[in-house]
């Protein structure tokens, strides 16, 4: 082999020194560094995007202010009353498809016994076993 | 076990939702609420106001309309007193996440 033979297999590319690292097996370095290049780009551009448009949201915080509270669950956000919680939902705000609505107890009190109760009605009408076991037979009727 | 009777005191809880100006587009929310008495850790359901005849909820739930609007929950907490916790999720089909808020108030 001449002189410029020895010169071409140190040379970048398919005849030169890449095409000997493919061979030997350590990984390509360009087309991975490529890919990282690329996904640094997609952070920084996802993350300025949601950065703008994310909506402040209340994260879960059980037992945070009632430390004693029986029952409490991993995704309860506890609050003092009239403070307004803010949650993300799905719908159509400031051209975002995740919008913020709150969520706050205004007021409360009791109504004595015998106040009119007029349009009150149980959702869980139908839930009870006496229900299900309606429900179940009426299609065996039909 | 069926719903308890509407008999006796009821707690009146009146919860403002704010939603956005522009609407959801998608479903308007919902909240669903149970309140805990401490003492023995009793779950009590709310009484609501009914529903248009020609709508049927399987959920203890009421809606919002879009908007600043409030929502109105009659708990049977018959001579029940003293400090409870009022769990309530806000959610319907547009809700991203299973979160509740919970409240502690004195019942008196």
């Amino acid at each position: 082999m001449d002189s410029l033979g020895r010169f071409v297999q140190f040379l970048p590319g398919p005849s030169g020194l890449f095409r000997g690292h493919a061979r030997r097996g350590p990984p390509v370095e360009p087309p991975v560094r490529r890919g990282a290049q690329l996904l640094a780009m997609l952070m920084v551009i996802g993350g300025a995007t949601a950065a703008g448009a994310a909506p402040l949201e209340d994260p879960p915080r059980p037992l945070a202010l009632y430390p004693e509270r029986p029952g409490a669950k991993f995704e309860d956000i506890e609050a003092e009353p009239g403070h307004v919680v803010r949650r993300a939902g799905l719908g159509i705000a400031s051209s975002s498809i995740r919008a913020t609505y709150g969520l706050s107890l205004e007021r409360w009190g009791r109504d004595r016994a015998g106040a009119a109760a007029r349009g009150l009605a149980s959702r869980d009408r139908g839930r009870t076993r006496a229900g299900r076991r309606r429900r179940l037979r009426a299609p065996s009727r039909e | 076990m069926p719903h308890p009777a509407s008999e006796g005191d009821r707690l009146h809880a009146v919860l403002r939702t704010t939603l956005p100006a522009s609407g959801w587009g998608v479903s308007r929310p919902t909240a669903t609420c149970t309140l805990t008495d401490p003492s023995d850790g009793a779950q009590l359901l709310p009484w609501l106001p009914a529903p248009p005849a020609s709508s049927e909820s399987t959920t203890a739930s009421t809606t919002a309309k879009p908007g600043n609007s409030t929502l109105d929950a009659f708990i049977p907490v018959g001579s029940r007193r003293g400090p409870m916790y009022l769990r309530c999720r806000v959610g319907g089909v547009a809700n991203l996440s299973d979160a509740h808020v919970v409240w502690k108030i004195d019942v008196a």
